[in-house]
């Protein structure tokens, strides 16, 4: 029913009539960069940089993606995808010396980033998994994850509960793709339900109208723009 | 590539307006079933088609060098975002772990730029430390002294290496060791040399080996002559990365670049089975992509892909690398492909068809008849390959799968298959079903003999199961001895399509899994329910497991963790409004369908048992796919808003009744505006209704007290 009811929707937000507000870079601070997407010149203007750096495939350890950058201004954190959760003594390694060769080399550091799609089912192990890895960060360096809409929506309390103390924010993304999540008003409804401070990533260009209940969220941090190459 | 990955797009920064992006809010795949390969479609097949990811069409290619597949080996385990896919379905690292051991990354100097770009030289450091201290050892005229100094110095110089300094500029080690032999003074060259390029001071390394190519001792002489090659690549790449780590092509350094080229050239002139070569050779390749040289990249590519070994991990390390390096990469686009194998793989990448989110008109093929003619002779030797690319040509684009029966002969009854003879049967057996031929089953049936590489037989029982299910033999598949094993096409056709008698036959057969019989029996309790066979459910109530879990999570039935059987037997029957068990509310409805609380209570268990999140089956397939063919459960679901729609508009209903069924058909919309009941949608100012008159007329009632909004 899942596929259906967002086709629905979509077909709804379409139907409306009404203009839908689209995510303007310019007007943003924080953005994620992924691998493969040209730096645009609005990152002049970042406080604060996501760097996809590199990938744990279900097959291999880290690969990386990105070289060391110099950033001048940005904070900057480390961002790995990874696909697994059963990281090998080697890799850890590899994720955590990125991290000190990225300081090493003059970079902001605000910390590191695990983006990983669990689901809101699987939130145990993955709060475990990144109990493991906060324990081997170095201070001063924080953990922060991205998040699917679907856990505020659907997962157990007592797992999100797991990831405070653990992480220090969710990064909750509402797009998929280039474009914003029909629904993400109703998913993102919940998202007071993640008990560590949470952001919002944006894609740019996709739709968005700010639900009035994020104002009143005491642990919302803000937004991240997704930037993505120009069509 | 694949094409329509989100996160694999994005991360390749090639999503195109095209790629039109909605499912769940999770990226996982969930596989169409079907074995059209057409495009937009995030899982690949266990046969050469032009929806596949290219990496799969090109591992298939190239391991049928080392002729058909037949060896049985482990299904590598899947991962949450493949849940669903079987041993139907398959991604490019499914493909990878399947053919392959984890590939590790080997250590020694070879392996010290496998990464994309720079900051990885210091992967090999260790084995390189290995390789000179045996060096050392080996040269007689190294005085003892001299070596235990230097050996001492080349741990210090390690230092680059360490502490996350491994690959950031730093200045050189300062303080080397003074050595008066010739050996020493070559020794201590070679590891001033390495230091600076471990340390990224290029023209420091460049100074220092430039002496060594006249060294007497031969492994100096040789390691300065490989060490060339790499400080100048990694001087070449070092000059193109931006302030994010990016990489811009534009910005490599082209002088340095050829001078890699030529020292790699002289290194592989001068020791062509050297220590060295295996890694020279593949560094042929870095220089070639720095230097923007596509045509003879592409020269390069196609003489690798052809002498690889197919069974090593190194092949589909390779296979990622020319699809990252070459088929996506927006430089060498326009650059003719050479040799088969690569030219195959673009060809079916150019056969896709994507139906354009929003419009029904699918994209121009970028691939013509013609232009598929015109490569005959490029081909001339491999006839059974033109010929299946000229057949998939006219399945997919030209829609006349007449041709293909003429252009791929009946060859079913083979003992086993290479990818590309699977590959044309299976296309073969599309278009018998195409033309509705009346032995496409039994064609499938004889593949099935011969299918015995990983996926393929999966892949037949799949076209099985269709054509059954399209010609009206569903109960075959459900038959005692069926030859359809695979859990996941069964799992399918009883969400969607099986008849009652066929779910409790399968609940019974001892020799399925657990899953698939207990989804048999969850597939048969919701549509009793939903489709108002409610004496049924009374008695199929007993097929529930004792055991069953009614963990309440449901996210994708065909396959997640565990599936909450139990809720049938155990689940939240009232929350307020007050409800019996569920065995006496179906009761009270076999009774009477129209009892007006019993109706209440069914809407009440699927809303307070996540039903209304989950497709049991509800959602028709589409037509051409597996489970859209024959719907065999009698009767037409019943959604949640239904019962509240017809519970309002009776007139006899009255009282708390009423008034409980305004209340749930108001908050069918909280709070997001959307509807969650299931059933056609109905305006604001329907919602409003609902909420006046529950205000209205029964003012006192709790669910008028408890309702203060509407959505």
């Amino acid at each position: 029913m899942r596929r259906a009811a967002l086709a629905l929707l979509a077909l709804l937000a379409a139907c409306s009539g009404e203009a839908p507000t689209r995510v303007d870079p310019a007007q943003y601070d924080s953005f994620f960069l992924w691998a493969g997407v040209k730096p645009p010149p609005v990152l002049a203007q970042a406080r604060t940089v996501y760097l996809l750096a590199g990938e744990v495939q279900r097959t291999s350890g880290f690969v990386s993606l990105r070289a060391v950058p110099k950033v001048t201004k940005a904070e900057v954190w480390l961002v790995v995808r990874t696909e697994r959760l059963d990281w090998d003594a080697a890799t850890t390694e590899t994720v955590l010396r990125e991290l000190a060769r990225w300081q090493v080399a003059g970079n902001r550091m605000a910390g590191l980033q695990i983006d990983f799609d669990s689901s809101a089912k699987g939130l145990e192990s993955y709060a475990a998994f990144l109990k493991g890895l906060r324990a081997r960060l170095p201070a001063g360096m924080n953990l922060s994850i991205t998040g699917l809409m679907d856990w505020s929506a659907n997962a157990d309390p007592a797992a999100l509960g797991l990831l405070k103390g653990t992480v220090d924010e969710v990064v909750v993304q509402s797009y998929q793709g280039r474009s914003t999540i029909p629904g993400y008003e109703g998913y993102l409804a919940k998202l007071a339900r993640v008990p560590v401070p949470h952001k919002v990533a944006l894609v740019e260009g996709g739709e968005w109208r700010e639900p009035a209940v994020l104002r009143s969220d005491p642990l919302f941090r803000g937004y991240v723009v997704f930037l993505v190459n120009p069509k | 590539m694949k094409a329509f990955s989100f996160k694999a797009l994005l991360a390749a920064g090639l999503l195109g307006s095209s790629g039109v992006a909605w499912a769940c809010s999770d990226s996982s795949c969930y596989p169409t079933w079907t074995l059209l390969g057409s495009g937009d479609s995030c899982e690949g097949r266990g046969f050469m088609t032009p929806g596949n990811d290219t990496r799969i069409n090109l591992l298939f290619l190239l391991r049928d060098r080392a002729g058909p597949e037949d060896a049985s080996r482990p299904y590598p385990k899947g991962s949450y975002d493949t849940a669903g896919f079987g041993e139907v379905f398959l991604d490019p690292s499914a493909q990878q772990s399947a053919y392959y051991a984890v590939s590790e990354i080997t250590d020694g100097e070879q392996a010290a730029d496998t990464g994309l770009y720079a900051g990885t030289r210091c992967a090999g450091l260790a084995a390189a430390s290995r390789g000179l201290a045996a060096a050392m050892l080996a040269n007689k005229a190294l005085p003892a002294a001299e070596r235990t100094a230097l050996a001492s110095a080349r741990s210090a110089s390690e230092i680059t290496c360490s502490s996350g300094n491994d690959g950031v500029p730093r200045a050189g080690l300062a303080a080397w060791p003074t050595v008066s032999s010739q050996p020493g003074r070559e020794f201590l060259g070679y590891m001033t040399a390495a230091d600076a390029f471990y340390a990224g001071q290029w023209d420091q390394a460049r100074a220092a080996l430039a002496p060594l190519a006249k060294a007497s001792d031969p492994w100096v002489r040789e390691t300065g002559a490989y060490l060339a090659i790499r400080v100048e690549y990694a001087a070449a790449q070092a000059s193109a990365i931006g302030e994010y780590g990016d990489f811009e092509h534009s910005k490599v350094d082209r002088a340095a670049v050829r001078r890699g080229l030529l020292a790699n050239a002289a290194y592989l002139k001068g020791w062509p089975s050297g220590r060295y070569a295996a890694s020279a050779q593949g560094l042929v390749r870095r220089g070639l992509w720095l230097a923007g040289d596509y045509p003879a990249l592409a020269r390069e590519y196609e003489r690798v892909l052809t002498t690889i070994d197919p069974g090593t991990a190194a092949a589909s390390d390779l296979v990622f690398e020319v699809d990252n390096k070459w088929l996506f990469n927006p430089d060498a686009k326009g650059v003719s492909p050479q040799g088969t194998m690569l030219l195959a793989v673009q060809d079916l990448q150019q056969m896709r068809m994507f139906e354009t989110y929003g419009s029904d008109k699918p994209n121009p093929p970028e691939l013509t008849e013609a232009e598929l003619i015109a490569q005959a002779p490029a081909f001339a030797a491999q006839p059974e390959l033109f010929s299946f690319l000229q057949a998939t040509h006219a399945f997919y684009i030209g829609k006349n799968p007449r041709r293909v029966l003429s252009l791929v002969p009946d060859d079913a009854k083979r003992a086993s298959y290479t990818n590309l003879g699977f590959s044309r049967q299976v296309l073969r057996g599309q278009a018998l079903a195409a033309t509705k031929d009346r032995n496409e089953a039994g064609f499938w049936l004889d593949l099935l003999g011969g299918a015995k590489g990983q996926w393929q037989r999966p892949t037949a029982e799949l076209g099985l199961a269709m054509s059954w299910e399209r010609s009206g033999k569903l109960g075959s598949v459900f038959a005692k001895g069926s030859p359809i094993h695979e859990s996941m096409i069964r799992r399918q056709l009883i969400l969607n399509s099986a008849a009652p008698d066929m779910l409790r036959s399968n609940a019974a057969d001892s020799t399925r899994p657990l899953y698939e019989r207990d989804l048999a029996v969850f597939t048969l309790l919701h549509k009793d329910l939903a489709r108002g066979d409610y004496a049924a459910f009374a008695k199929d109530q007993a097929l529930v497991r004792a055991k069953a879990g009614t963990d309440g999570y449901m996210y994708y039935l065909p396959d997640q963790e565990s599936l909450p059987l139990g809720l049938f037997t155990k689940g939240k029957w009232s929350d307020g409004y007050a409800c019996p068990a569920l065995a006496q509310t179906a009761k009270a409805l076999a009774a009477n369908p129209q009892a007006v609380a019993p109706r209440l209570c069914l809407g009440d268990f699927w809303r307070l048992n996540g039903f209304d999140q989950i497709d049991v089956g509800d959602t028709p397939r589409k037509a051409d796919e597996l489970g859209g063919f024959a719907d065999l459960f009698p009767g037409k679901p019943m959604p949640r808003s239904a019962i509240y729609a017809s519970v309002i508009a009776d007139p006899k209903v009255t009282g708390p009744d009423k008034a409980y069924a305004l209340y749930r058909a108001v908050m069918c919309y909280a709070p997001s505006g959307y509807n969650g009941c299931g059933g056609k949608d109905v305006p604001k100012s329907q919602r409003k209704a609902w909420y006046d008159q529950l205000k209205a007329t029964y003012p006192t009632s709790p669910w008028a007290k408890k309702l203060r909004y509407f959505w």
